[in-house]
Formats: C-alpha cells, structure tokens, sequence
C-alpha cells in the first residue's frame, strides 16, 4: 500500500484563514456591501461628533465633585453629563441645531447654510447631523433590546420543547399576527407619544423575528451528538444552551439584526412623521418631515433633506445586512 | 383540501382571541379610569356612568371580557367620540378604502416587479441587472411617507398631472355600495366616474407598491437564476431552443412559487403603508382613522379600527395560504 503524499496534498490547499479574516474578505470584495458601509461609516462619524460632547466628557470625568456625589454612582454620572453638557459644542454640525434666526425662515439653501433653514428658522444641516444621533440611537438600542428579549425567549422555548414551547411560540404568533407597525401604533396609545416609548414600541415587535430565528437554531442543534456529549460531561443546561448551541444561532441574527437596524430607523422615521415618536423640537428626521408637510410645496427642501437621510441610512444598513448574509453564508464559504 | 382548510381555520381561533384580547387590554392600560377613558375628556358624569355599566367596568377584568366579546359578537365596539356614530359606522367606510389602495398597490407592484425580475435574471450581470438590482435596494430603503411627497410635488403640482389628494374630483359623484370607488363605479356603469377614480388612486398606490415592488423584483431575479441553473434547463438549451422559449415556456413556471409566497407576505407592508400615506393624499381610509383618533385621544374607534385591522390582516393571510395549498399539493399534505 503507497503512502499518502500528505505533505504534497498540504502545500495545494489554500492557506488557513481565520473565520473573521475570512468574512471580511469576502465583504470586501462586495461593491453593493462596501458602498453600504461607506454610507453607515458616514452617519456613524456624524453622530458621534455632531457636537465635541465624546472629546470633552474625558476632560470633565476629573472635574466632578466627588464631595457632593459621594458614592452614588447615578449621582455621579449625571453631574458628569451636566458639565460635559455645559462645555460642548457644535462640531461637525456648522450651527447650534435648536437655535432660530427667524428672519431666515424657510430660506432656501445658500452658501452659509447648505441646506437651506426651517419653518421657523433652524439650520437644517445641522438638524440632519444631529438628527443621525437619534435615528442610530433608536435603531441600535431597539434591535439589541429585541435581541436580548428574542434570544432569552426563543431558546429557552426551543430548548424546553413541549408544552412551554407550545405556548410561548402561539403567543408570538400572535404577535406577528398584527403588522409590525400597526402593533407599534397599539402600544404607542398605551404609552403615550414620545422618543422613548416609541423606542419601547419599535423593540417589542420585533422580539418576535429573532424568537423564532434562534428557535430554529436551537431545535436544528438540540439533537445533535455534541449536545449529547456535552450533557455527559455534566453540563448544566444553561452551559449546553448558551456555550454549545447558541454560537449556531449567531449568522442568522447578525444578518438579521443589521437589516433590523434599518427596519427600526425606518420605523421610528414614520412613527415621527405621524406625530407620535420624537417630539419636536428633537431633531429627528421623521418628526422634521411631519413638520415639513405643510410648508413642503412652498419650501421643498425642509422635505427633501430628512427623507434623503433616512433612506441613505436604512439603505447603508440594507446593503450591509445582504453583503453579511452572502458571506456568512457557509454554503458559499470556500 | 376541505380539510386543509378547516384545519387552518380552526389554528385560526387563539389567533383571533389574542387580538381580542390585546385590544382589550389596550384600552385598560392607559393610565386613568377607563369608563372615563373610554367615554372621552368631556362627558359627562353620566355618560361616563353609562359607558361604565355597558361594558361592565366595574365588574372585576374576566367579567369585562366576557362582556366585551359579547358586544363584540353582536357587533357593538360602541360608540366614537368625534362623530355622533357608532364604531362599526366609521369603519364601514373606512375599510373599503383601504382594501381598495392595497389592491391597487399591488396590481402596481407586481405589474412593474416581475417583468424587471425576469429582465434582471434574464440579463445578468449587465447594467439591466444592475440597475434592477440597486433600484430595488433603494425601493426598499424608502420612507412610504417621503416618496407620497415626492409624488405630489412633482406630478401634482410641478407637472400638474395628476391630482394631489383625495378620491373623487369636485363634481364626479359615485353612488356608494362596497366602499370600493373602483368597484362601485364599474357595478353602476359610471365611467367617468371610474377613471376619475382610477387617476386619484395612481400615486398613493406607486408609494405604497414601492417596496413590495421592489422585494418581488428581487424574488423574481434570484428565483428565476436558481431555476435557471437546473438540469432540465439545459436539456431545453441543448435541444436547441432559444433563449426566451426556454424562459418563458420551461423557467417561469417552476421560479413563480416563491415569487406568489413573497408577494403574500408583502400583505403587512401594504397595510402598514396604507396607514403612512392615507394622511398624506386625505384618503379616509383605516391608517388615517387610527393615527387621527390616537391623537385626538378617540379610543372606541382606536380600539375597534386596530381589532379590524388586525382581523383583516390574519384573514387575508388565511386566503394566501388556502392559494398556496391549491397552487402547490405538497403543502396539503403536510
């Protein structure tokens, strides 16, 4: 019997690539995926340095008095934000995005202000790059809270089986049984209007989505012999479900979670727009686009910038979120 | 197939109580006392008492229920609070409108999204391709809300084509039988009437079929290229037939099942954007009556529009699927 050339057979196969390396290749070489994150790269620089609040917060860190706070960390942090708060200003964001120059109403846009002003006389340029803070606010917090929510949910069902899982997946059913947005409205009435309630609102719709993602994930894997080993070995439930199982589950809620992103912002966007997300004067672009309506035939452009970047924003994380699944997708891995 | 479709009516049945029982607990969480809540700001001491007897609100919450699905069984969801009418009233004229747009939106969408899917896959990797393909991407990325001003201000009042808001013009009288002005046109032989109806339901349907449109043009494209990489395929090819025979004759046919699940799931789209455009183009359809009620703090008709709403939703997905079963005999014998 010939020996297998097994050095020979080595030195033909590619080199090894790690499992990130690997993805981010294949990102890369995604023209739709790169654009997409050009886009996000640039809402993302805007909002964080919208005003100079992240280069001064270091700063004032050493500034708090620690005789007054004492040890109440709350107090602490919030002391630490007020005087953050007093020594910003505007960076990227040419004007102060709440100040009005009423004599400059609905001007349109000129070389001192490149997007024009306001129906009362704000700098729209500002309000945009300011308004990117929200809406990326809003769509991250609500897709991590949904995921959290969804994963807890969804595994524990999945992994429990029978009846448990029997009732939690018909209630979210349920759930799914309203459209995503007429569900929002719902709890939006509870609530009450307002930027934190519809952020509540956005979250709790789409827990559904990722409770039945991770389901999947966990009732494909549950059987499978590694649990069976692991279970040998003496693990706890918890351990097999979130050590072993759980990392399966990971593609599909990234992928999903990125284009999640872009549903929440798109979301919010329209609950502003109906008056009852972010309230004015919160630069946030649906709620500038509510307020746009009425002047938006005799001064376009308060219309047209906001809407411009909620679908530059959701379309940066669309395109991400198809250029993630492509190359997570393990079928295509080489 | 009797069967199935018993089968799904009865899985149908904690579906419909869970709505009812949301819609129920929607109004009870409001912060105050929901006699008053639900008998409005300015009633009166008795009016409140009266609401109170009638769904029983001081009877403790079971009982509430019970009552609740008994008025809710004879088709009482009791009285608005703006108009001197009952609930059932005001949806009576409200839901046909919005059918009627979500109709007419997806006649739209799948008229323009399968022809540039087919074309896309059809050509790929040309600029047809491309072109399909990012268009999609940003039809997907649009706020519904944006696009419908767009439209105006563009067809209406720059090129002055098309008209900017409501159903009818001045002067054009329909005589009202399903709601429908379409359908109640064409039942009574009113064409005049019909095309003035039909030219007030073109922009609001374009901004509602947008990203319906765009989602089944990309179904259509990647099912199309699946279908196209089969065996039988090129067996066609290598017979010699050309290419359109072989598309039109051999492909479409076995790359249209998904295409007919995903135009059944874009349902919930069109009735999401239905609630975002109705206010923009003064359609007096069921988003506009929730989002003016919610702000006008109406909650009977809050409550009743979001239980037909979701009831329509959950019966209409009822109809996709039955299609489904009778399209595809797999799925009946599940």
């Amino acid at each position: 019997m010939n020996e297998l050339p097994v050095a020979e057979l080595e030195s033909e196969l590619p080199p090894h690539v790690g499992y990130f390396a690997d993805v981010w290749r294949r990102l890369r070489r995604n023209k739709l995926a790169v654009t997409g994150m050009v886009l996000l790269a640039g809402f993302f620089i805007m909002a964080l340095f919208a005003d100079n609040y992240l280069l001064v917060a270091p700063r004032t860190l050493f500034q708090v008095d620690v005789s007054k706070t004492g040890a109440n960390p709350v107090a602490f942090v919030k002391q630490w934000h007020t005087l953050t708060k007093e020594q910003t200003h505007p960076l990227l964001a040419p004007y102060d995005p709440y100040k009005q120059n009423l004599v400059l109403r609905k001007a349109p846009p000129s070389r001192e202000h490149p997007l024009g002003m306001d129906e009362v006389g704000r700098d729209m340029l500002s309000r945009i790059i300011y308004g990117s803070r929200v809406s990326l606010e809003v769509g991250f917090l609500s897709v991590i809270g949904a995921i959290l929510l969804g994963v807890l949910i969804g595994a524990t069902s999945g992994y429990a089986g029978g009846w448990v899982d029997n009732v939690v997946m018909r209630l979210m059913d349920i759930l799914l049984a309203f459209p995503s947005l007429l569900l929002a409205l719902a709890i939006v009435t509870i609530l009450g209007p307002g930027l934190l309630n519809m952020l509540y609102a956005i979250a709790i719709v789409s827990i559904p989505t990722y409770a039945r993602l991770v389901r999947a994930s966990v009732l494909a894997e549950k059987e499978a012999d590694y649990v069976l080993a692991a279970r040998a070995t003496g693990d706890t439930h918890t351990r097999i479900l979130f050590r072993h199982i759980m990392p399966n589950a990971l593609t599909p809620i990234i992928v999903q979670g990125t284009l999640g992103i872009g549903t929440a912002i798109l979301d919010a966007a329209a609950l502003g727009f109906l008056g009852l997300g972010a309230q004015p004067p919160t630069p946030e672009w649906g709620t500038m686009l509510s307020r746009a309506q009425q002047v938006f035939f005799s001064a376009p452009h308060i219309g047209i910038f906001p809407g411009l970047a909620i679908m530059l924003t959701v379309l940066g994380f669309n395109l991400l979120g198809d250029g993630l699944r492509d190359a997570l997708d393990p079928r295509l891995r080489m | 197939m009797l069967r199935y479709i018993a089968q799904r009516l009865f899985m149908l049945i904690p579906v419909l109580i869970g709505i009812s029982i949301i819609t129920f607990v929607m109004v009870r969480l409001i912060p105050g006392d929901p006699a008053r809540i639900m008998a409005g700001e300015r009633a009166t001491e008795e009016q409140v008492q009266r609401v109170r007897q009638m769904w029983g609100l001081d009877k403790p919450i079971h009982e509430q229920y019970i009552i609740y699905m008994k008025n809710l069984l004879h088709g009482n969801l009791g009285r608005s609070l703006k108009r001197n009418e009952t609930v059932v009233q005001e949806l009576r004229w409200a839901l046909p409108t919005t059918i009627e747009l979500s109709f007419a939106a997806m006649f739209f969408a799948v008229l323009i999204g399968i022809p540039a899917g087919i074309l896309a896959a059809y050509r790929q990797n040309s600029w047809w391709d491309l072109a399909v393909m990012v268009g999609s991407m940003v039809g997907i990325s649009m706020p519904v809300f944006w696009l419908g001003l767009l439209l105006i201000y563009v067809f209406a009042l720059k090129l002055g084509v098309m008209p900017p808001s409501g159903r009818l013009s001045v002067g054009v009288k329909i005589t009202p039988i399903t709601g429908m002005y379409t359908v109640d046109a064409l039942l009574t032989g009113n064409w005049r009437g019909f095309l003035d109806a039909v030219h007030h339901l073109i922009m609001p349907a374009v901004a509602v079929g947008t990203i319906p449109m765009a989602i089944i043009a990309r179904m259509t494209r990647s099912s199309l290229l699946e279908v196209l990489r089969q065996d039988y395929i090129r067996t066609a090819r290598a017979k010699g037939l050309n290419e359109r025979t072989v598309i039109f004759r051999h492909a479409l046919k076995n790359a249209f099942l998904p295409v007919v699940t995903i135009i059944g799931l874009q349902l919930g789209t069109l009735l999401v954007g239905a609630i975002l455009t109705e206010s923009i183009f003064a359609l007096p359809g069921m988003g506009r009556l929730i989002v003016d009620r919610i702000l006008s703090r109406d909650y009977p008709v809050v409550q009743g529009a979001v239980l037909v709403f979701a009831t329509t939703f959950v019966f209409i997905n009822l109809l996709v699927d039955i299609s489904y079963a009778y399209l595809d005999p797999r799925i009946r014998y599940q």
